[in-house]
């Protein structure tokens, strides 16, 4: 059932229970009251006949009379009976049960009737034919006998007095329930209507609506229910924007991946079938095999280029602590064949920290960027690598001098498979990889790489690390001696190169 | 039979298709990027062009936007064999598309069928002295008319156009007989055995061990 029928129902169930059960315990009650008084007034007026009875026996013996006893009292009680204005019956009897005088009393069977004991009233309430009647009987002791007084009170008028009251309350309480019942459905409509707006939001936001909100309104609590669930909505949008970003970079990456393996396929294919099927010259036969060999190199450093990415994406493994010179030293030691063979100068200056790195990983990073920054390079230029704190932590940087990237977004180059110049690439076996694989190994750091270019002066990459992945301690002394012992080192080196 | 133009920015992938084609028996013009392409089709003579969809510089849908009035037949080569790129690349006016890595006998057989539906099929060819006349199916010897049966036509004709690549017999079975071969590939030999009689080409058509039949162009 609806929430608003919920409230409804159970607001007018009380409301009814309340109203009825009060209306009717106030008629009850006040029905009883003037019961009660009835009775009070019949019991005055009692005393009131046993007052002036007894005042009338005490006169009577002092008035002579010509009448028996017996006779003179009924005489006198006619008399009060008739000149009282009485408003009940009354009826006398004398001790042995006859009626000595009677007044509008109602006629009752007397079987019906109790003998009342002395100092004792009986009180019934009889139904006669006339309705039902308020019957007392009392004893009054008078003279040398006794009498026992009877008297009425009609009931009828107060029960149908009650009757007319019930009625009236009858209608009473349907035009109530009616008034109250309309009330209830137009304020609890009201009150529920944001929920009803609420669920209906939530419901289009979950048919694929993502940018949906709920409005905000009614009571606070629902105000806030709506609130956090637009919260919710915004992460779950966030979370599918980036679901679908994160999906259609993977397709362009399958997409560019399965382009690279079907081009150096087919050369293997074409020329592996010009071979068989075909008559060639020794110089074309040759030319073809070297080619098919190359071309399966190609596909091989590919796929081992994919499983150091693969390896790069999972969470790093052997991290521990590298003195920064010596891992760069390293670096530097099998890249010195390149520069020897294209007279480059190199500048080292590094820092002596001590970092949290997977080292073997690291240098994979950076040696691509290396190789990068020589093939870029003209001969007798400078490449600088630079390892040095910084306000928000560390980094590694190489600069070249070489000629540049063309792209305005350098940073593209990181994406995979993405190169500068295709052609120039191609011949030095690439596929675009290199730099891939040097941010995920950064980015598994907790580092990011950041790139620089201006096209015909050179390019700046930085390995950007934090703070948690520096680890300051004694070593870092031991290192710094060492570290100027190297620089020296290399000084000696950078003359040699430059010869 | 024509004369190609191959534009690949791969060397060993243009190489290859050359040579395939050249093997056959089509002349071929290379090309690693769009830049003397207008220039070359201005010069005429070229019957059709092998088009790489990804090109630096211009790409191939660009090109092809550019050499529409030349109304020169062309055949997509790419490595993405998504049918919505194959679409995509037929709604653009190509002639018709070539994945990557393909087959060579699949080149050449597209080749000569974009050939045969824009017209620029030659459809009399010449081998040593014979001259082979497709539309009046008839084989001029120096000494007249030599009589073959249908079938011997087709597999002289499809030996001339795929010369000098080895054929195996199920190819040819299939691509001679179609579907509607009854018999094994001993067909195949039997037929070769008559066309060597009949044409007194018992030195051209070479068996190749292991494959089928190779007709050699001895030049």
């Amino acid at each position: 059932m609806k929430l608003r029928h919920q409230l409804a129902l159970s607001a007018f169930a009380v409301f009814a229970l309340i109203f009825s059960g009060s209306g009717l315990t106030l008629i009850e009650i006040s029905a009883r009251l003037r019961q009660q008084d009835q009775i009070d007034a019949l019991i005055a007026q009692n005393r009131a006949i046993d007052g002036m009875l007894s005042s009338a026996a005490a006169l009577m013996a002092f008035t002579p009379s010509s009448f028996s006893p017996q006779r003179q009292l009924q005489n006198q009680l006619e008399k009060i009976l008739a000149d009282s204005a009485l408003e009940t019956g009354v009826r006398i009897l004398d001790e042995e049960g006859r009626i000595m005088a009677d007044s509008g009393f109602p006629e009752i069977d007397d079987d019906q009737m109790e003998t009342p004991q002395n100092d004792q009233i009986w009180m019934k309430i009889k139904n006669t034919a006339a309705g039902p009647v308020l019957i007392s009987a009392h004893v009054l002791p008078l003279n040398d006998t006794r009498l026992i007084i009877q008297s009425s009170a009609d009931l009828g008028a107060l029960r149908r007095n009650v009757q007319n009251q019930l009625g009236l309350f009858f209608f009473i309480n349907l035009a109530a329930y009616a008034v109250y019942w309309l009330a209830l459905i137009v304020v609890s409509r009201r009150l529920t209507q944001p929920v009803e707006q609420l669920a209906e939001g939530e419901r289009q936001i979950a048919g694929g609506r993502w940018s949906q909100r709920v409005p905000v309104s009614g009571a606070q609590e629902l105000k806030t229910l709506a609130e956090n669930f637009n919260r919710m909505a915004e992460t779950v949008e966030q979370k599918v924007a980036e679901l679908e970003t994160e999906n259609q970079e993977k397709e362009i990456f399958i997409n560019n991946l399965s382009h690279e393996m079907k081009t150096p396929l087919t050369s293997i294919l074409g020329y592996t079938q010009l071979l068989r099927r075909t008559k060639m010259s020794p110089q074309d036969a040759e030319q073809a095999l070297d080619i098919i060999e190359s071309e399966a190199r190609r596909m091989e450093r590919l796929s081992s280029r994919l499983m150091q990415l693969i390896v790069a994406a999972r969470p790093l493994s052997e991290c521990s602590a590298a003195a920064l010179d010596s891992f760069i030293e390293q670096a530097v030691l099998r890249l010195k064949p390149a520069l020897r063979e294209k007279s480059l100068r190199l500048c080292v200056e590094c820092e002596p920290l001590t970092v949290l790195i997977d080292e073997e990983l690291m240098q994979a990073a950076l040696r691509n960027v290396l190789d990068n920054a020589v093939k870029a390079s003209q001969p007798q230029t400078l490449i600088t690598i630079e390892a040095k704190t910084t306000e928000t932590g560390w980094q590694i940087t190489v600069r070249d001098e070489g000629c540049g990237i063309q792209d305005p977004h350098p940073e593209r180059m990181l994406q995979p498979f993405v190169m500068e110049d295709q052609a120039r690439s191609r011949k030095h076996h690439g596929a675009g990889l290199g730099l891939a694989l040097t941010q995920r190994i950064v980015q598994a750091h907790g580092g990011m790489v950041e790139i620089d270019s201006q096209p015909g002066h050179g390019t700046e990459v930085r390995f950007v690390f934090p703070p948690e992945t520096l680890a300051a301690d004694a070593k870092a002394e031991a290192s710094q001696t060492k570290a100027r012992m190297g620089k020296s080192e290399q000084d000696k080196e950078k003359t040699h190169e430059e010869q | 039979m024509g004369k190609l133009l191959l534009v690949e920015d791969e060397a060993p992938i243009r190489t290859l298709m050359r040579m395939a084609l050249t093997t056959a028996g089509y002349a071929a013009l290379e090309m690693s990027d769009g830049r003397t392409l207008i220039e070359t089709l201005e010069q005429g003579g070229i019957d059709l062009i092998l088009l790489d969809v990804m090109l630096p510089g211009e790409d191939g849908f660009t090109l092809l936007d550019k050499i529409r009035r030349y109304q020169v037949p062309v055949i997509f080569v790419s490595a993405r064999s998504q049918l919505a790129d194959k679409v995509q690349a037929l709604q653009a006016g190509a002639d018709d598309y070539i994945t990557k890595p393909f087959e060579m006998m699949e080149l050449l057989a597209r080749v000569e069928s974009v050939l045969r539906r824009t017209g620029r099929k030659n459809s009399v060819l010449k081998f040593q002295n014979l001259t082979i006349d497709e539309d009046q199916r008839q084989v001029y010897g120096p000494a007249g008319v030599i009589e073959l049966t249908p079938k011997e036509f087709d597999l002289f004709v499809f030996l001339i156009r795929n010369r000098n690549i080895a054929l195996y017999r199920e190819e040819i079975l299939e691509k001679v007989w179609h579907d509607d071969y009854e018999g094994t590939t001993r067909t195949v030999d039997m037929h070769i055995a008559s066309l060597r009689k009949k044409l007194g080409l018992s030195k051209q058509i070479v068996s190749v061990y292991k494959i089928g039949y190779r007709l050699e162009d001895r030049s």
